[in-house]
């Protein structure tokens, strides 16, 4: 091609082209009304959301179930700061995200023009790093920055900001030429250091700490499924013998129906979790940021323990505990020196330990179905019995989230997703939807309140095809929030009994085959039917009103006051 | 109240002032001053931060603050360990002869320089640690010179 003239919206085409993106989740608007122009030549296909949350949720479901890098697009103005969720979002829990924006000609920026937003600025604090792009030559080197920076370390969200000028703006011909043949681009980020190694004598202490513990613990978490290290947690948790529990997001990142797998930990962790977790005297955080609603009272969760904790993140370190050693890297790396140097026998010191917590587990079982009864518990159970292996699962916040965590193991990571830190209702379609293009099966489960959320995204299912099993868990509630009214605020229920349109005719409207359960043998036979489509299918399962999700650990109370259900807590040591 | 020096390194990017101090922001942090300049390294800039706190203070927010992508390095440094100094133009009325003279006092005590002087205002300039700044405006508000205005300019400081 001599000579061909590229635009920067062709420049930001093929570079995504060159990063391997196949997909973006985007909505059109006048600021990128040249990248829209330009599209139809390049090998990227669209995915047309109906609001941009959506988009930053499904590039966000797209990175969480398939490892690779989701990108959403938005126009300016409005359409950026409808991406502000999903990419607070993202940050929150550490997913690699590129969020592109178009912004007003840049003669016009600080003029308060017509849909001008200074989205660089509102992201500042919800992003790894973001780019205003100043000249259309620098963009190859923004785009490929902004893919490794979102990849690499601690993953999150990059935002690029291109102003409408920019994107017609011709680039010089050598840019072209190298974008053209999908060379490499220097990057030039002297300050970025994410190859951080841990000092041997941390690793040291660490092998020390716990071949000195009597009571040690695991709590493992997102960081281990980013960081790849599935088969060195389960290399280590072999040898060590040490029980283990884990967060939200640890869910998948070791074999959860192992015996001494205690069960997720926290505000709704079970019994015997919580209860390791208080008489722990070593805990072993790995790849956790020992958040509240893992913690408790944080004060009770510190006490009489030491901690060992393996981040990426050494600002991690000492921010909510203070550590006895800091093991700092990726866990891929730095956890098998540790494996190595316990000693074989280290699993026989913690006999004792090991059959107090399988007591405990055998003790406090979950709450199971109520016989007779359609619960969000026994579509849950029902569900993860039916599921196949590589099936996904997202879903939204709330009660059914907590329950459906307690319940489901599954034997691989990245098949159970959820918004975690920042508790987004509204997540579980549009991720869903991102998370399809992993070529798996997805479940996408929400409550009334959170499907309503995005529910206009049903259009996006039906024009795109993307063959989701929905499923929404009626209680006429907002569930979680009812709870806490009427464990806490005396049953005065303000706004959360919801008065919902007919789920059944809301599908159907989009063109989704769409069906109601309102009894468990109704809800079993749709959920056979679920499995067995191929493409999009919408159930409504009408579940009990005022079930309530145990164990709880009431908020400013400590995991050993975790209540199994409204009259007894578990006891401790 | 303990107070903290911390020397940054950055590139001299649009917009790295402003992600540093709203990440201080948004952390809670107390920050007292913080300036920013050029160094003889191109493309880089240097910003001194002295931010009030415990000690584990500062170290978390070295921490956030090293996390940014356009920062090279940053320390947390002991008063021992750095060279810092700040400026501060203090603008004066002077009434009188007697006036004259406690400025000519006060300025050879804490050698301050007179930097301007037209009809009865002056701008005394004073280049010192925070300090011994401290301890010049004090000691000028003791006198009956009226002072209208000053600025100070925050510290700078090198690692020795």
């Amino acid at each position: 091609m001599p000579n061909q003239k590229l635009i920067g919206a062709d420049i930001l085409l093929k570079m995504l082209e060159n990063q391997g993106v196949s997909e973006i989740f985007a909505y059109p608007g006048g600021a990128v009304l040249p990248i829209y122009d330009s599209m139809p030549k390049w090998n990227v296909r669209r995915i047309l959301v109906r609001h941009e949350q959506a988009a930053a949720f499904a590039a966000q479901g797209y990175s969480r179930a398939t490892q690779g890098v989701g990108v959403c697009l938005a126009t300016s103005g409005p359409g950026a700061t409808n991406l502000v969720t999903g990419i607070a979002d993202a940050m929150l829990d550490s997913i690699p995200m590129i969020a592109i924006t178009g912004n007003v000609f840049k003669h016009l920026i600080g003029s308060d023009a017509f849909q001008e937003t200074d989205i660089v600025g509102i992201c500042e604090p919800i992003v790894k790093h973001s780019y205003f792009v100043e000249d259309v030559n620098d963009l190859p080197r923004i785009i490929t920055e902004a893919f490794h920076l979102a990849q690499t370390g601690r993953p999150g969200p990059v935002l690029i900001d291109i102003p409408k000028c920019i994107q017609i703006e011709t680039a010089d011909e050598n840019v072209t030429k190298k974008v053209l043949a999908s060379d490499d681009f220097e990057m030039h980020l002297p300050g970025y250091f994410h190859e951080v190694s841990t000092e041997m004598k941390e690793i040291e202490k660490a092998v020390t700490l716990i071949e000195s513990a009597e009571r040690p613990l695991v709590i493992y978490g997102h960081g281990v499924i980013l960081s790849n290290a599935e088969k060195e947690l389960k290399d280590f948790l072999e040898k060590s013998g040490i029980p283990n529990t884990w967060t939200l997001h640890g869910i998948g990142g070791y074999d959860n129906t192992q015996d001494l797998s205690l069960g997720m930990l926290g505000m709704h962790g079970t019994g015997a979790a919580n209860f390791a977790v208080h008489n722990a005297d070593l805990i072993l955080g790995i790849g956790i940021r020992f958040d509240d609603r893992i913690t408790g009272r944080l004060d009770k969760f510190k006490e009489n323990k030491k901690f060992i904790h393996f981040d990426i993140d050494p600002s991690e370190f000492n921010k909510n505990v203070e550590v006895a050693a800091r093991v700092c890297g990726q866990i891929h790396d730095t956890l098998p020196a540790i494996t190595q140097k316990i000693s074989e026998d280290t699993h026989k010191k913690f006999q004792s330990w090991q059959d107090l917590c399988l007591a405990k587990k055998a003790k406090w079982a979950l709450d199971k179905d109520k016989p007779g009864k359609l619960t969000e518990i026994s579509v849950i159970n029902e569900l993860y019995k039916i599921m196949g292996e590589e099936d996904v699962v997202t879903v939204d916040v709330g009660q059914h989230e907590m329950w459906a965590a307690q319940r489901f193991f599954p034997k691989k990571s990245r098949k159970f997703l959820a918004s975690g830190g920042l508790g987004t209702m509204g997540f579980s379609l549009p991720s869903a939807m991102g998370a399809a293009f992993s070529g798996h099966n997805v479940w996408s489960i929400s409550g009334d309140g959170g499907f309503q959320m995005n529910s206009q995204e049903l259009a996006t299912v039906f024009q795109d095809k993307i063959p989701l099993k929905i499923i929404i868990l009626n209680n006429s509630f907002l569930g979680m929030v009812r709870q806490w009214q009427e464990l806490f605020y005396d049953k005065n229920y303000v706004d959360t009994p919801l008065v919902n349109p007919d789920f059944v005719k809301l599908g159907e409207a989009y063109g989704i085959p769409s069906f109601r359960a309102e009894t468990p043998e109704e809800a079993n036979a749709l959920l056979q039917k679920m499995k067995a489509t191929d493409g999009p299918i919408l159930v409504e399962f009408k579940v009990e009103k005022e079930e309530n999700v145990f164990p709880m650990v009431p908020q400013g109370k400590a995991l050993g006051e975790t209540l199994l259900d409204r009259e007894n807590k578990i006891d401790t040591l | 109240m303990n107070k903290h020096i911390l020397i940054v390194h950055a590139q001299n990017n649009p917009g790295v002032i402003s992600r540093l101090s709203g990440l201080l922001r948004r952390k809670l942090f107390n920050i007292e001053s913080m300036t920013a300049g050029t160094t003889h390294r191109p493309g880089i800039s240097s910003l001194t931060i002295v931010m009030t706190g415990d000690p584990s203070q500062a170290i978390k927010a070295a921490g956030v603050i090293e996390r940014l992508v356009d920062v090279l390095s940053v320390e947390v440094v002991q008063p021992d360990e750095c060279v810092r100094r700040e400026v501060v133009i203090a603008k004066i009325k002077i009434n009188s002869e007697a006036d004259e003279k406690i400025l000519a006092q006060t300025e050879g005590d804490i050698l301050a320089k007179e930097i301007y002087r037209e009809g009865d205002i002056c701008c005394v300039e004073l280049i010192d640690t925070s300090q011994k700044l401290d301890q010049f405006l004090e000691n000028i508000n003791k006198t009956s010179l009226e002072v209208l205005d000053w600025a100070r300019s925050g510290v700078v400081a090198v690692k020795r």
